[in-house]
């Protein structure tokens, strides 16, 4: 490329800003946090809130991720899902994992090493959602590391448990992480029961945009099931909606998937799991290909084995299809382009097994 | 048309002494006097660059990329007796850039990924006011894939660089920053710069 910097003008005086904006909208995440710093110009053309909203519909410069973060250490890892379902080689699929900031809830070395300081309880278009004890939610953009700190200390329920049973937090509580298409606007959703008022139903919700929690007006009910759960549930946001596994682990129990769209705001749907599945807990609810899927260990055999439930089409009951994986705890992180399973084992590492449970490779996660 | 290998026709034109005919503002391709003595005139549009310079070029060729053009062809507001499409706009350098791209990627398009990349990469070795003026042009003119080409070489030109090297390469001579602001982002990520 010549370079005849004598006459030439800058670029932002040679094309219109509109020209710039498509130029900037190809750029990856990780590019757009440093060139935010080039020019003034450029940090306000890409802190326009309908750039973040154009650029991820844009989809240009995908990058689908998946965050985790080991329980022992701080140290978080990102792995290239795009990248990784394209490797071949065990080298290729190893090179995916990458070392990355930890979380914001993360970062206070004071706190007890036994507290799950930060308890990841969603993620949607990006942006993880955590705990932070003892009344915070923090929403995290790990890939910019800027997060928001929003507080529930008025939920009386939350500080109450927090100061007196930590563990005992998600039975009675149901917390949901999404994003509103039509408002444009991300939400965090609080569920719950005061059981000191006759089990009178809350459901709350955190908007981002207006940066203010409100109640839902219309007269949601609020699950049964929720007085029985164990843990936090993961909610899960996808196809316009948030979805949490309803699942108290009772033997015979009936598992559903709750469903709460974050547009429409009628109400829970329900989906129907497949009966088998009632009998494991824990139980796993995710997205492997662009569908819901489930995942379990199935551990009443003499043999190792993990199960994973795919619903191929959305609501679809008789689409559930089943897969069995020769390994305990296999947790399947994504799909690779020929459609096999890639996922954490045991070992520690990643595994990819076919549909028919074979294993094609095995590779390290401890990354570089 | 397409059948023939119109190369070798030409050179047997030549080598009958016929040589193509031109005006002082009006360029024809060689073609159009050999396809005129076929009997089957390949039928030519006009463009009019901004410095009123008359390019005719097949209309097949800019239909193929141009939604623009293709789309004024189709609702007819183009006459073929009379009319010349003015693109005020473009100048008569990158129109012709413009054309040059159309034309070998309707008459090449079946050539292997390799050349045509490298066609491609060789076409974009301009300086910087001509890329823009190409990509301004691309913009104005709908053509999809000479977009995409031109963004994604901009996109390189940015990809792994430090701060100071992307002012640079595209002129950035004043950041905009306060002295303060510039200071902090230079603290916060000094390897970025």
């Amino acid at each position: 490329m010549e370079q005849n910097n004598n006459s030439s003008k800058s670029i932002n005086d040679m094309l219109p800003p509109e020209l710039i904006t498509q130029i900037l909208l190809r750029l990856s995440v990780k590019h757009l946090g440093r060139v935010k710093s080039v020019s003034k110009f450029w940090n306000n053309l890409i802190s326009n809130p309908n750039f973040a909203k154009s650029h991820f519909e844009l989809s240009l410069a995908p990058t689908h991720r998946c965050i985790f973060i080991p329980e022992v250490t701080i140290d978080h890892r990102s792995i290239d899902l795009d990248a990784l379902s394209h490797a071949t080689y065990a080298d290729a699929a190893a090179a995916t994992i990458t070392k990355i900031s930890p979380s914001p809830a993360a970062a206070d070395n004071d706190s007890d090493p036994d507290y799950d300081d930060h308890i990841v309880l969603g993620s949607c278009r990006g942006f993880i959602a955590l705990y932070q004890y003892p009344h915070f939610f923090v929403i995290w953009n790990p890939l910019t590391g800027s997060h928001r700190i929003i507080s529930c200390h008025h939920i009386a329920k939350i500080s109450d448990m927090a100061t007196n049973c930590y563990y005992s937090f998600g039975g009675e509580l149901l917390f949901g992480f999404g994003y509103d298409a039509t408002r444009d606007d991300y939400l965090v959703v609080l569920a719950w029961k005061d059981e000191k008022k006759n089990q009178e139903g809350h459901f709350d919700f955190f908007s981002l945009r207006s940066n203010s929690w409100s109640s839902f007006k219309e007269d949601v009910i609020i699950p049964d099931q929720l007085k029985r759960r164990k843990k936090w549930a993961h909610s899960m946001f996808f196809n316009g909606a948030i979805h949490w596994l309803n699942h108290d682990g009772d033997y015979d129990a009936i598992a559903t998937i709750l469903v709460f769209d974050t547009s429409k705001r009628k109400g829970f749907l329900e989906i129907a799991v497949p009966e088998q599945v009632g009998r494991y807990y824990p139980c796993h609810l995710t997205v492997l290909g662009g569908c819901l899927a489930l995942y379990y260990d199935k551990d009443d055999d003499d043999y190792d084995k993990s199960v994973i439930w795919v619903m191929k089409e959305y609501n679809v009951q008789s689409s559930w299809t089943s897969y069995e994986i020769p390994s305990s705890y296999f947790e399947p992180v994504c799909l690779s382009e020929d459609g096999d399973f890639i996922g954490f084992d045991e070992s520690p590492g990643m595994s990819k097994y076919n549909v028919r449970g074979e294993l094609l490779m095995r590779f390290d996660r401890s990354c570089n | 048309m397409t059948q023939l290998d119109r190369l070798s026709v030409y050179h047997w034109l030549n080598a009958w002494c016929i040589k193509p005919v031109g005006g002082a503002l009006v360029r024809q391709e060689p073609e159009y006097i050999l396809l005129a003595l076929m009997g089957s005139p390949l039928k030519k549009i006009m463009l009019c660059s901004s410095e009123k310079e008359i390019f005719s070029v097949e209309e097949q060729v800019m239909v193929q990329h141009s939604v623009i053009i293709n789309n004024m062809i189709e609702d007819g507001s183009y006459n073929h007796e009379e009319s010349k499409i003015p693109l005020d706009c473009v100048d008569s350098k990158t129109l012709k850039k413009v054309i040059d791209y159309c034309t070998h990627h309707t008459h090449h398009h079946n050539d292997n990924q390799e050349d045509l990349e490298a066609w491609d990469a060789q076409f974009l070795n301009v300086d910087s006011n001509g890329l823009y003026d190409l990509l301004m042009a691309a913009n104005y003119l709908e053509i999809r894939n000479l977009l995409d080409l031109i963004y994604g070489t901009i996109k390189n030109m940015i990809k792994g660089k430090k701060i100071d090297e992307i002012r640079r390469i595209f002129n950035i001579k004043d950041h905009g920053f306060t002295p303060e602001e510039e200071e902090q982002n230079r603290k916060e990520y000094p390897h970025f710069y």
